[in-house]
Parts: structure tokens; sequence; C-alpha cells
């Protein structure tokens, strides 16, 4: 009996680390649903850049740091980090999908480009000058930025003429999944096709013991659900009671009304892309923070679609929603996963969805919305 | 002069929505667009308001070009709108509706506070409705709540789209006398109607919309006047 | 017969040219026979998952799923038969057929079971449950070992045993018949009434519903179809490579629609042309990556770049919508433009017995959550009446409007039509309510019985040692009693109702209607959008759509001429071959009506059919709204603001209010009745009256 109890227990604990992940990552679905009405399917992706992100501020920049310097540094660096790429991806694909491009993209497909150059010609220039990798790759990106800027202003201007704006959902679905195919390969060529992993020195395995009954788990576990409680409910109350909450709400309801009230529209979609892209990275870095699950540049597709199922499981645009149905998830996998159907843990997320879906199209929190004809 | 369009085209996909429209408002005025659906109207607010971008011509207030500014830079300028169909967040209160009314002078309480009092006092349905949600009004209340979430970012012109569709018969009235009240405070208004007769009884002046064009122009006494006009917009 | 002569014509031509085409294929290289094998499984993809995508505007996303059904049971097939029996036999053009067949079969049988519960509702639930079940679907594939030893699928390390074609020539003709077939198809169906109907739920799904278009049926049959050729494809596709479950990924569903969103959804040719080029793109760059070494991903970050670029610069696809043409030809029914149009007898309907009403309201009550919309309002339509509906913005005339047409279900009260029941408690008949009961029974039982398995193995282990099977079988026995209760206290609730009649069922019926914000099908045309109306009164079936029989020419030349008739009538022939989204916009208020003629009804209902006019306009409305009241015998409801209109044209009017009917007669007694004008007109009589006729 005791051994039962302990194995349920295990993996209930096991179940809610996971389904803080899946949380982490399924708000910013949820989110960006919210205000876009599509589903970001380069959101996953996010979450690989930041368990990268981790390895290297663990490993390298941090390694100088205190453990707890290490852990909290690192976290800061993937929520700013991730927090940034969400907002670029936003900028340089989906802003120029939904108003047209214009002059006002040159830079941002300027830096992009410049980026590449940077990565090309930057090691070039490392061979023949005294800069190290870092500065010419900074060096080169600039110097390219400040010549394609111009250019591609100049070809947008031309192009903005006949290029239509899009509001077809497919073609924001397409786009996305062109950034994510984009965000996992050129993540395999820059970081390589090996799995990796890291071990930050702040978490350590914990045994508790209490009436014959001993749990073990590591002190990771434990931070990523805090981090995850955490940034969760201060979202929460970000989106309920601020002005800025409010003006993602109005977004979400009616982007035109609201840009009629003064809320710029394009900087709050920004933003809700920094919240959710932030909040993955977390999760990318958490996850991965005590070395237990190596990673390579394709693990976001996975765990994204499933933190996606998640988000829709909770009732897809509910911030509580998405953090239920991910901790629900979390849990029931972990169940799954030690009993006798083990084979088919990767299958019970999708099973527990369409069934529920089946009863509550709208998910477990999500509120009827009815058409008006 | 408050606000000036000239030669302005507008262009959804391959139509031709808008054909070199020029209008202008004064300072203190009320001037109405009228014509049928489809003439035009709409979208010339829609163009003054930043949601539709013109290809050509231009759109100056107080002779600063604003037809390449986004919409929201727009508002803090000084032009407030009621769009048509009223689009009240209705998922929020109305309170919250007035609050993001006021988006832009956040930073100033006091006078935000004053305004919502002022707002209250001009629509005592809304106080006593402050914390429903706005989804549950009824039509006329809904559209109060729109003229008074255009009133709390203080506008000094106020675009008004079609503020009397689908309101019974009394209720029309009661927004005609509100739309005076609110001109009498000082604030220039452009109002586009479909009822034609009390629009013009109400403005000082008036543009005849047809198929994207501006038909006629004049001084609404005069248009009331002309029986083209009767004809066509009047019902007689 | 001159239809058949030219399909005669045209299957020789399409046998000449796949047999060229495998000709041609025979004498290439191994490596380019690879390639146009690649194409031909592509094009048989891409096609087939474009008839639900592309036809019918939902967004289906799992197709590689449905590919991996058809792969791993035909595959199984043809290794159980031929392998099995004669060893190390190529499998022949029979077994092949039946595997195909077979694997269809399947696949279309899972695309039924997984579209039936998810197509009834709207918006992306289709993507994310074939999302889901293209997950599932791969999940058990790797378990095939534990699950089913006996087949020797492979599990996870893939189906190595699997029968291949590779070296017969059997296999591109079969790969080349089948894409023609799936191309020709998907083009017989694009071209038929039923394609119409399939369009018609891409444009606006509600405004198809009320014309009369199953869409549930309709997009249930687009997704079995595309499952069917998505499993026909598969098992051809496991002929010619080797099959692993991880083959049918997410990313390869992705492809799919890569391929049809990159030909322009909705486009066959688009495509088929699509389909080809994203296949031999990584071929044609080649010689490239081998000249400078490019490393595998970046060809990949190219792809995607690309991808990126394209959506942003030509979001509606490299080919665009439309179907590519060599030349071009005359729209359907252009032969006989600016004719004198015959007028078509329909048989006029049989008339009522004495003393029915068209249409019976009584009680009728809607609430939404806590708020009343409609309550218990009474309405009587007698035969041929013209009847006026007005109130206040929000009063509830629109939710009305949707309870009398089945949008809405009522929250309690009946609605009778021409005597007979249509919404509300009906009673059912004894034998349906005993099949009924049986079926929720079985149902429950059985959902019950898996369930409570499933559960008790997940959940049993962590409460109880593994020995104690009487936990188990509690667990089990307990659930299925619970199921059981369910079963038989729902029941009775279900017994009372028949399943609530869907508004295409209320169309069929003889009730239509208009839209107060216009609802036309904008991306067709005007003449299309009237055949749309007619679809419902059809004789043909799918089948005849997809083989096009004569018999579905013949009621396709029917309707053209039914429909032209009714534009004649509201003189919109002129413009029957321009899109509706075009129309001015008085044209297109027209054109609704015209379209809801088009279902033949018996009761039309009119939402503010003048809104946006002007004056002129609407006094022209007016007569016309009287005139077709008299020439099809109908009965009609309108709501109306314009006090004018109203008053002029209708003989009794009902005043709605906060839900409620406060008021009900004949215009006199409406302007002068004092609750009425308290409550819509305004206190002051004398001005009331003045301005309400100058609106």
């Amino acid at each position: 009996m005791a051994a039962a109890l302990q194995h349920l227990l295990q993996q209930i604990i096991n179940g809610i680390a996971a389904g803080s992940v899946y949380a982490l990552i399924a708000v910013g679905y949820t989110m960006v649903y919210g205000v876009l009405k599509f589903i970001n399917f380069a959101h996953g992706d996010v979450y690989m850049v930041g368990a990268y992100v981790g390895l290297f501020a663990v490993g390298g920049v941090l390694s100088n740091l205190s453990p707890v310097g290490q852990d909290i540094g690192a976290l800061l660096l993937c929520l700013i980090g991730c927090g940034l790429i969400g907002a670029f991806i936003e900028r340089l694909a989906y802003r120029p999908l939904r108003n047209g491009l214009g002059p006002q993209d040159g830079w941002v497909w300027g830096l992009f480009w410049a980026s590449y150059a940077g990565l090309f010609i930057g090691p070039v220039v490392e061979q023949h000058s005294p800069l190290t990798g870092v500065t010419s790759f900074v060096v080169v990106t600039g110097i390219a930025f400040a010549i394609f800027t111009p250019l591609l202003r100049l070809l947008f201007t031309r192009l903005g003429r006949i290029v239509m704006p899009s509001r077809n959902r497919l073609t924001a679905l397409i786009t996305a999944i062109g950034i994510s195919l984009l965000l996992e390969n050129q993540g395999q060529a820059v970081f390589g096709a090996t799995p990796r992993s890291y071990k930050s020195q702040g978490f350590h395995p914990i045994n508790l013991s209490a009436g014959g009954v001993t749990l073990n788990f590591n002190s990771g576990r434990l931070w990523i659900l805090f981090t995850a409680v955490v940034l969760t409910m201060l979202l929460v109350y970000i989106v309920r009671h601020t002005r800025t909450g409010k003006a993602i709400r109005a977004v979400s309801f009616d982007p035109e009304a609201a840009a009629l009230m003064g809320i710029p529209t394009d900087r709050i979609i920004a933003l809700t892309f920094v919240i959710g892209s932030s909040l993955a990275g977390a999760g990318g870095f958490l996850n991965h923070s005590f070395g237990e699950i190596p990673f390579k540049a394709d693990i976001g597709i996975q765990l994204g679609l499933k933190a996606f199922v998640a988000a829709v499981l909770g009732g897809i645009g509910s911030i509580e929603g998405a953090v239920f149905g991910a901790l629900l998830m979390g849990v029931a996998e972990n169940l799954v996963a030690g009993s006798a159907f083990n084979a088919f843990t990767d299958a019970i997320a999708f099973v527990i969805l369409i069934v529920v879906l089946l009863f509550k199209p709208t998910g477990l929190l999500g509120r009827n919305v009815t058409e008006k004809v | 002069m408050m606000l000036q369009i000239r030669n302005l085209d507008v262009y959804y996909g391959a139509i031709h929505a808008l054909e070199s429209v020029s209008l202008e408002v004064e300072e203190g005025e009320i001037v109405t667009m009228i014509g049928a659906n489809g003439a035009g109207k709409s979208t010339t607010i829609r163009s003054i308001s930043g949601l539709v971008r013109p290809r050509s011509g231009e759109i100056l207030f107080e002779g600063k070009p604003i037809h390449t500014m986004p919409a929201h830079q727009i508002v803090t300028l000084g032009i407030g709108q009621s769009p048509e169909g009223r689009r009240v967040f209705s998922n929020m209160t109305v309170r919250e509706n007035l609050e993001l009314g006021a988006y832009t002078r956040a930073s100033h309480h006091a006078e935000v506070k004053q305004d919502m009092e002022k707002v209250f006092h001009q629509f005592p349905r809304l106080k006593e409705r402050e914390a429903q949600l706005s989804g549950t009004l009824s039509g006329g209340e809904q559209q109060m709540l729109a003229i008074g979430r255009a009133l709390m970012a203080r506008p000094r012109l106020l675009l008004l789209d079609e503020p009397s569709l689908g309101l019974a018969p009394f209720l029309v009235r009661s927004i005609f006398s509100i739309i005076r009240e609110i001109n009498a405070q000082g604030v220039t208004v452009l109002l586009v109607e479909q009822n034609a007769n009390q629009a013009l009884k109400i403005a000082n002046r008036g543009y005849v919309l047809e198929t994207g064009r501006v038909l006629l122009a004049d001084t609404s006494a005069n248009l009331l006047s002309n029986d083209s006009v009767r004809a066509a917009y009047l019902g007689e | 017969m001159k239809a058949g002569m030219r399909k005669l014509i045209w299957l020789l031509v399409g046998l000449i040219l796949v047999a060229g085409a495998g000709h041609v294929h025979d004498n290439l290289q191994g490596y380019f026979q690879d390639i146009l094998q690649r194409c031909g499984i592509a094009i048989i993809m891409a096609v087939s998952l474009n008839i639900v995508n592309g036809l019918t505007g939902q967004f289906a996303i799992g197709h590689a799923g449905f590919m991996a059904v058809g792969a791993y049971t035909g595959a199984g097939l043809t290794y159980q038969i031929s392998d099995k029996l004669t060893h190390g036999a190529v499998p022949t053009l029979p077994i092949m057929l039946v595997a195909m067949i077979a694997g269809g079969l399947l696949a279309a049988l899972f695309g039924y079971a997984v579209g039936v519960p998810s197509l009834r509702l709207r918006g992306d639930y289709l993507a994310i449950v074939t999302l889901g079940f293209g997950e599932i679907i791969r999940v058990l594939l790797e378990n095939t070992d534990e699950m089913a030893p006996g087949l020797h699928l492979g599990g996870a390390t893939g189906f190595s045993d699997a029968p291949t074609l590779t070296q017969s020539a059997l296999l591109f003709p079969l790969i080349a018949g089948t894409a023609a077939l799936v191309i020709v198809i998907a083009w017989n169906l694009k071209s038929s009434s039923h394609g119409l109907a399939f369009l018609s739920v891409r444009e606006d799904e509600i405004a198809a519903d009320a014309m009369g278009v199953n869409t549930t049926a309709v997009k249930v049959s687009a997704f079995v179809l595309s499952a069917f050729f998505a499993g026909v494809g598969g098992t051809i596709y496991a002929h010619a490579h080797l099959i692993k479950p991880d083959v049918f990924n997410f990313i390869l569903s992705m492809n799919f629609i890569v391929m049809i969103v990159l030909g322009g959804t909705g486009s066959i040719t688009g495509a088929t042309l699509a389909a080809v080029a994203v296949t031999i793109l990584p071929d044609l760059l080649k010689p490239i990556r081998d000249k400078y070494s490019v490393p595998d991903v970046y060809l990949q970050v190219i792809f995607a770049l690309a991808l990126v670029l394209l959506m942003i610069i030509r979001p509606s696809g490299v080919f665009g919508k439309g179907e590519l043409k060599l030349r071009k030809r005359k729209p359907t029914g252009a032969e006989n433009a600016g004719s004198e149009v015959v007028p078509l007898n329909r048989p006029a309907p049989a008339p009522l017995p004495a003393g029915t009403l068209t249409l019976d309201a009584q009680e009728l009550t809607r609430k939404f959550g806590g708020l009343t919309a409609v309550g218990n309002v009474n309405l009587k339509l007698k035969p041929g009446e013209l009847v006026g509906l007005i109130g206040p913005n929000g009063a509830g005339k629109t939710t009305l409007f949707n309870l009398l047409t089945g949008v809405y279900e009522p929250s309690a009260g009946h609605l009778n039509f021409q005597g007979k029941p249509i919404a509300g408690v009906i009673p059912t008949p004894t034998t349906q309510r005993t099949l009924k009961l049986a079926w929720d029974t079985v149902l429950f039982v059985t959902g019950g019985w898996l369930i409570g398995t499933i559960l008790s193995t997940v959940l049993v282990p962590y409460i109880a040692t593994p020995e104690d099977a009487r936990i188990q079988t509690g667990v089990k026995w307990l659930l299925v009693l619970g199921a059981l209760i369910l079963a038989l206290t729902t029941a009775p609730k279900r017994r009372k109702f028949v399943a609530g009649l869907k508004p295409y069922q209320f169309a069929q019926r003889g009730i239509s209607r208009t839209f107060q914000n216009i609802r036309l099908f904008g991306e067709l045309t005007v003449l299309e959008n009237v055949r749309v109306g007619t679809y419902l009164r059809r004789k043909t079936n799918l089948f005849d759509a997809l083989f096009r029989t004569s018999r579905l020419e013949k009621e396709t030349q029917e309707n053209i001429q039914f429909a032209r008739e009714l534009l004649s009538r509201f003189n919109l022939l002129k413009s029957e071959h321009e899109l509706a989204k075009n129309l001015p916009y008085g044209d297109q208020r027209r054109l609704e009506i015209v379209r809801a003629l088009a279902t033949e009804p018996r009761l039309l209902l009119l939402d503010e059919p003048a809104a946006g006019m002007n004056p002129q306009e609407k006094v022209a409305l007016m007569s016309l709204i009287r005139e077709i009241r008299d020439d099809f015998a109908l009965t009609v409801l309108l709501i109306e603001h314009d006090m004018k209109l109203v008053m002029g044209i209708c003989e009794r009017i009902y005043v709605l209010d906060y839900g409620r009917i406060i008021a009900e007669g004949t215009p006199e007694e409406i302007r002068s009745n004092p609750t009425v004008i308290a409550a819509y007109l305004g206190e002051d009589t004398e001005e009331s009256g003045k301005e309400g006729s100058e609106e």
C-alpha cells in the first residue's frame, strides 16, 4: 500500500512540475490567440531558445556567479532575451502580414539579414583580425545593418504599393509554421544536432520521507512550480487590473475600437508576444536547468504542441484556463507514464483533449461565445 | 480651419471607395455627411481617424497632416469617434469602457475622474449601470456609452458615425439633442447620418455623398430646400 | 447521348495520357522515376486535402494521420495476402486495388469518426482535433508490436516486412491513375451544384445553413472524401517507401498544408502544381547544394524563409485563388445570357387545410444566461399575410427571427409551421423513442466500460497492489453503472425532443430568410448565390456530382433556368456573372431576397430589407415585396425600422419591446396605441407620427 501511495505521490509531483512547464508555454499561446486569433506555432521554438540561452548563461556568461546568482541571472536573461525574440518575430513577420509591408519594416528586415551577414562573414573577419568572435559578429552585423536598412526601405516602399495586407488566418498560420521551421533549423545549424544538457549548481536532489513514504525529486522542480505560479499570478493581476491589461483585453475584443480609444494596438500586440515569449523562455531554462532532460533544437515542436493542447483544454483565450489545463495535463501524463499504458503517454494529452472538446467545446474554463447572426 | 480634407482617394482592393473627396470643418461647427449606404460616408470618417489609409490626397487637422499617422496618435491630437455600430467593449463594464476612453489621458487622474462624472451627469442611465457589463445594455444605452466613451478623451473634434442607427424614434430625438448639447460645450462635430432630415436640422453645413464622390456641399438650410436632395434623401 | 460520348472521350484521353506518362516514366533513370512517383503521391495528398480545406473552408491539419491509416491498412493487407500465401511475391493489380480501397475505406471511417463530433462546431476545433488525431495514430502505430504482435507491423522501427512495388511496373500507373482520378473527381465536384453548396459553407456557414444546406453533412462528406483519398495515397506510398510511424508526423501534415496554401486555397490546378513544385524543389536545388556543399539544415532554412516571405508578399498563394485556364471559357449558362428567359413552371404547393396557420408561435421564450431576450411571444401568421415586426434596437426582434428560423432553440414554448410542430417540445413516435433509448443505453454502457477499463488500469496500481483484481473490477463496474444511470436519466429528456430542428431543416420545410447585415456568398457569382438557394430541392446526390451523371447535368440546367428567371424578375440578370461582393449595396439586399426565394419558401422572413437604401429605392422595394408575396403566394414577416415602409405595406404589425409583444394590430391601431407611443414612438403623438414617417 505504501509503495503504491509513494508511486502515486511521486507521479503527481512529477506531473505538477511538468504541468508548470506546460503552463509557462501555454500562457503565450492563449494570449496571442486572444489578440490575433491565430495559433502561433512558432511559440514552442521560443522555449527551445530559452533552453539554449540557459545553457550558455549557466555554462558561460554567468559561470563565475554564485549558484543562486546563476539561477536568477539565467532566469532573467531568458525572460528578457526570449521576450525580445518574441517581439522581433512579431515585428518581422506577423505585423507586415497584418498591416502590409512598408518602409517602416526596413530596419527589422535589415537587422534580420544583417545578422546572417554577421553569422557568415563574422568568422572570416575573426580569422583575419585581432577581434574576438562575438565582437566581429557584432561589427559585421552593424555594418551590414547600416547598408541593408536603407536598401530595404527603398524596396519596401515600392513593394508596399502592390502588397496587400492579409487577415486570412490560414496565411498567418503558414507564416507561423515558416517561422517555426526557421527557428528550428537555424537553431540546429548554430547549436548543432547533438542533444545538450546542463546542470545549474543551485539545484540539488531532495529526499522527503514521512511515514514510510519516500519521495525523490530535484529542487529545480519546486522552483519551476514556484516560478510558474508567481509569474502567472502576476500576469493575471496585470491583465485584470492594470491599464495595460485593460488595453490588452480591449485589443483582443475589438482592435479597431481599441485604436479609436488611442490604444496603440500594434504595441499592445507586440507586448503580448513579449510576455508570452519571456514566459516560454523561462520555461525553457527552468525545465532543463537541473540536467535531467537533454534537449536539441527540435525540442520545441512536441512540447509546444502539448502546451497548445493544454491551452485549448483549459479554454483558449483564458490565462487561468491555460494554467489549469497545463497542470491537469502534466498530472494525467505522468499518471499514465507510471502505469501499464506508459507506451501511450504521448497520446494521452490528445485523447483527453478530444474527450473534453466533445462535451465542452470551449474548454474547461472557456466561456461560451455565440456568433451574432 | 479645424479639419481640411483635400482630394482624398481611397481604395478597397480594386474598388474605388472615395474619389477625390474634399471636405472642411470649421471650429465650433456641426457638419453632417449624408448619402445612401456605400456612398463613402463611413470610409471618410475612417480615413480621418486613421483606420483606413488613403492612396492619395491629404487630411489636415489644425494644419497638421494626419493621414499618415496611426489611429492611436490621431486620438491624442484631439479627434474622438463614436464608431458605426457602437462597438462598445461588451465584455467589460460601463466604467471600464469609459476608463478606456480616457486611455490617452491616464496621467491626469483627477481630470479623468471629473470627466467621468460629467459623462454620468449627461447620461444618468450610464451612472445607474456603471458596474454592469456593457453587452447587457440596450441599444440606446450602448450608443450613449459609445458617445460618452469618445468624450472621455476630451476631443476637440467628435466624429459620430450613424449615432441614431437602429434606435427607437423617441430615442433618436434625444440623441440629436445630446449632440447639440455637446456642440454647445465647444466640441466640433462631424456627423454621418442616414437620418438626413434630423441631421440637417441640427447641422450648420452638410455634404451629400454619392458613390464615393461629394455631390453637393452647402449650408443645411439650402440643402433642406434643395429639390433633388429632398427627393433623394428626405423622401418627399 | 452527347454527354456520354464526351465522357467516353475524356476517359480515353485520360487513359492515353496515363499510359504515355507511364511510358515516359519507364524510360527514365531511377532517380527521375522516383521524383515522378513522389510528385504523383504529393498530388493525391494535396488535392484530397484541398477538398476539405479549399472547398469547404475547414481547417484540417492531420492529413498525415489518414495517410498513415491507409498506409498501414493497405500494406498490412497486401502483406497478409501476397507475402504470406505466396512467398516473396509482389502484389498483383487486383490485390493492390483491394488494398487501396480497403486503405481508403478505413481512413474514411476514421475520418467519419473524427469528423462527426468535431465538424458540428465552428472555428478551429477541427484543426485541433485533427492535429490530436494525427498524433494519437502515430503513437498507436509505434506500439503495434505490443498491441497486435500477430500483424508484424514493425512498431516504432517501421514496417520493414511490407511488400514493395518499387521493382514492379505496376507502381507508376497506379500512382498516375489515382492522381488523375483525384483531380477529375475534385474538379467534377467543384464545378457541380453540390460543389457550390461546399463553397457556400466556406463563404458563410450561417447563410448556407439558412439556405437549406446541411452544413454538417457537407463538411463531413468533404472530410470523409478527403480522408478516403488520403488513405488510398497512403496505401500507394506504403508500397513505394519503407513506412515508419514517425514519417507520418506533424511536419508531413504541414507539408500538405503548405502545398495547398501555395497553390491558392481552393484551386485544384494550383494545388497540383504546388504539390509538384514543393516536391521537386529540393531536387532542383541539389546541384547548387552539391557545388557549395550547403548543409541540409540550410536548405530547410531557405525553405522556411521563402515560405514566410511568400506569405507576406503574396498571401493568396503563388497561383492565386482561381483555377489556371488555358483559354477563357464562358461561365455555365452564359450562352443564353441576355436572351429572354423562359419562365419555368414549378409545381404549385398543395394548399393548406382551411384554418391552418402558416406560423403559430406559442409562448416562445429564449433566455441567454439570466437574460430573457424573447419572452412568452405569441405570434400567428395566416397564409398570405404580410406582417411587420417593429420595436427598438435590442428589443429582441432579430433574436425572435433566429428562433423562427431555427438558429436558436427556444428555452420554452412551441412553434408550429403549417400545422406541424418544428421547435419547442415535440412529441416523438414511440418506435423512435425506444430506438433512442436503446441507442443511448448501448452507447453509454460501452463508453462506461471502455473508460472504466482504461481508468482502472491506469489508476488502480496507484491505490492497490496489482494482485487486488477486485478493486479493478469494482472501478470498472462502478463507471459502467454510472454511465447506465446517466443514460437512463437523460433519455427521458431526449424522448420529448426531436433532436432540435436545424436551420437547414426549417428551410427545407419552407421557411426562408434574409439577414440584417447582408450575408451573401461574396466570392461566388450572383447566379451561383441563387443556385445555392435551389440546392435544397435537389434530387441528385453526391455521387452524381463526383461522376457527373446526365441526371445531374439535367438538374443543373433546370436550376440555372429557374435561378435566372428569378434574377430577371428582380432586374439582376445583367450582373449574373459578377461576384456578389462587387454588387452595389441595394442590389446586394435584393439578391438576398432572390436567394431566399430560390429555396421556394412558403414563409419569407425579411430582416430590415430596406436598411441603408435611399427613399427612392425604399419605395421601389415596398411594391416589390407586395408583388412577390402575391406572385409566389407567400406569407411574409418583416422587421423594419422605417415606419413609412412598415405602415405602408403591412396588413398587421407586432410591436416588440424588452423581448415581449406589447401590441398587435393594424397600422392605424398601432399608430394610436398608447403603450407603443410611450415605448417606441415617443410621448408626443402628433410629432412622433410626423417624424416617424420622415425617417
